[in-house]
């Protein structure tokens, strides 16, 4: 059971949205103020949303996809870095931007792999990251999201 | 100077202005004129003993999009002395003394608030046809980067989005990696090749009564592919005054331009990643607390998330 001497972050982001939504926003009639503030809104509703930052597991992720297509495709060993993963997402990152990049344009069976299977798995990193801020492409054109 | 100050810019304006016009002025008014994420555009009400003058100040921010005042202040010059629709600058700024940032002034052009609509879009085009055919190098405009023709243009362009968003990003992102390469791989070898806007459309022109006065927002404005363009008012800015098919019909009547669908999908996938490299500088700003406005918070999350996922869709 959590301390409930002490809000969770949660409530706070919580109350600063309602407060957003219910009190300050019907009193504004500037309409700069009044999109910032509903972007604002929109913000506070993301932050509690977010969860913990998913970098490392989304690396651990490419690294063991990258790690499955050098071990079918025995040439991309001599490309891979020294330091290989290394440490942090730089590393991974970059090489699996290598793998993509040289797959365009390329038939080889190689290139067919890294588009069948690295690229998906970036898109569903990418998606998974999009289901959360997605909510912020209404805020930003000046609309309020539907509670949650 | 953040977004959220602008009164702080009146005190350090009434001497500017005094000093570019060689009599006490003060600055009586200052109003957001647009909504900008790279620049501020401010409408700037001036007095004088003798007269009541309006400018509009166009303020940097921190180097959002990477683009530069000073190419935009000396093509619009340029422009403006061809007698094209553009408003006419008068001072640059390229110090940060002043406003805490770059910024030009140029002169208040009136128009109707509405997006246009019918006889409007055809004039439009109009313009935007003629900036396209304008020959540049007659006229003396200057672009910082200088292809010597389309394809050399296009790769230019492709090189110069992917370097803003290396510069600004922490980490490589591997997916606008893939687009940048995928652009260069279908590059057009051939094609017209004149001035391109960048961001034409809706929002960005003045008009009144059927008449485009002033294309403005400059700031993405290079030689290159006018497809880019046209594509790009069609699918980003176009709809808010015409739905994308309707610009497909207009160019082709009007224009009698008939972009093909490989055409199409090269110069979609083009706007995507240029959006998507440019928004990677908003988060710069905000992360470093430079600028904590919400708007750059979300153009570099949720607005560049999304630009890299149609890309990378339209890509396959």
């Amino acid at each position: 059971m959590s301390d409930q001497r002490l809000p969770t972050d949660n409530d706070l982001w919580h109350c600063m949205s309602e407060t957003m939504r219910s009190v300050i926003l019907p009193t504004i009639d500037d309409p700069w103020a009044k999109i910032a503030l509903i972007r604002l809104i929109g913000l506070a509703e993301y932050a509690p949303r977010r969860g913990d930052d998913p970098t490392k597991q989304r690396t651990r992720d490419l690294a063991g996809c990258v790690d499955a297509l050098v071990a079918k495709f025995k040439p991309l060993q001599q490309t891979l870095p020294a330091d290989w993963p290394g440490e942090g997402a730089t590393t991974v990152l970059d090489f699996c931007s290598k793998l993509l990049t040289d797959a365009v344009g390329d038939d080889s069976a190689q290139s067919q792999a890294v588009r069948d299977e690295l690229k998906p798995l970036l898109l569903r990193q990418l998606d998974e990251e999009l289901a959360v801020t997605s909510p912020l492409i209404v805020s930003f054109a000046g609309g309020l999201n539907e509670r949650k | 100077m953040s977004a959220n100050d602008i009164n702080d810019y009146i005190q350090p304006l009434n001497g500017y202005f005094s000093d570019k016009l060689g009599q006490e002025a003060r600055v009586t008014q200052l109003n957001r004129l647009a909504e900008g994420h790279s620049r501020e555009m401010l409408h700037c009400f001036v007095e004088t003993d003798d007269q009541q003058l309006q400018y509009v100040l166009r303020v940097e921010q921190d180097g959002i999009f990477g683009t530069s005042s000073a190419e935009e202040f000396r093509i619009m010059g340029a422009l403006h002395k061809l007698d094209f629709p553009v408003a006419r600058v008068l001072w640059l700024e390229t110090g940060k003394d002043l406003l805490g940032e770059p910024f030009f002034v140029m002169e208040y052009v009136d128009g109707e608030p509405e997006f246009p609509v019918g006889e409007t879009l055809n004039e439009f085009l109009s313009v935007l046809s003629r900036l396209h055919n304008l020959d540049w190098q007659k006229a003396g405009i200057e672009f910082d980067l200088k292809p010597s023709n389309v394809n050399e243009a296009t790769h230019m362009q492709i090189d110069r989005w992917a370097n803003i968003y290396r510069s600004a990003s922490s980490l490589p992102i591997p997916l606008l990696e893939e687009g940048a390469a995928w652009l260069h791989h279908h590059a057009p070898t051939d094609g017209p090749f004149g001035i391109v806007h960048g961001d034409p459309g809706p929002g960005n022109l003045v008009h009144q009564n059927g008449k485009i006065l002033a294309l403005t927002d400059f700031e993405f404005c290079h030689l290159g592919h006018p497809f880019e363009d046209f594509v790009f008012c069609a699918d980003m800015r176009g709809p808010r005054s015409l739905p994308t098919e309707g610009w497909i019909e207009l160019y082709s009547d009007q224009l009698g331009v008939r972009l093909t669908e490989e055409e199409w999908h090269y110069w979609q996938i083009f706007n995507l990643f240029k959006g998507a490299c440019a928004n990677t500088t908003s988060l710069t700003v905000f992360c470093g607390g430079k600028n904590p406005a919400p708007n750059l918070a979300i153009v570099g999350t949720a607005i560049h998330q999304s630009f890299l996922r149609q890309l990378s869709g339209l890509i396959g």
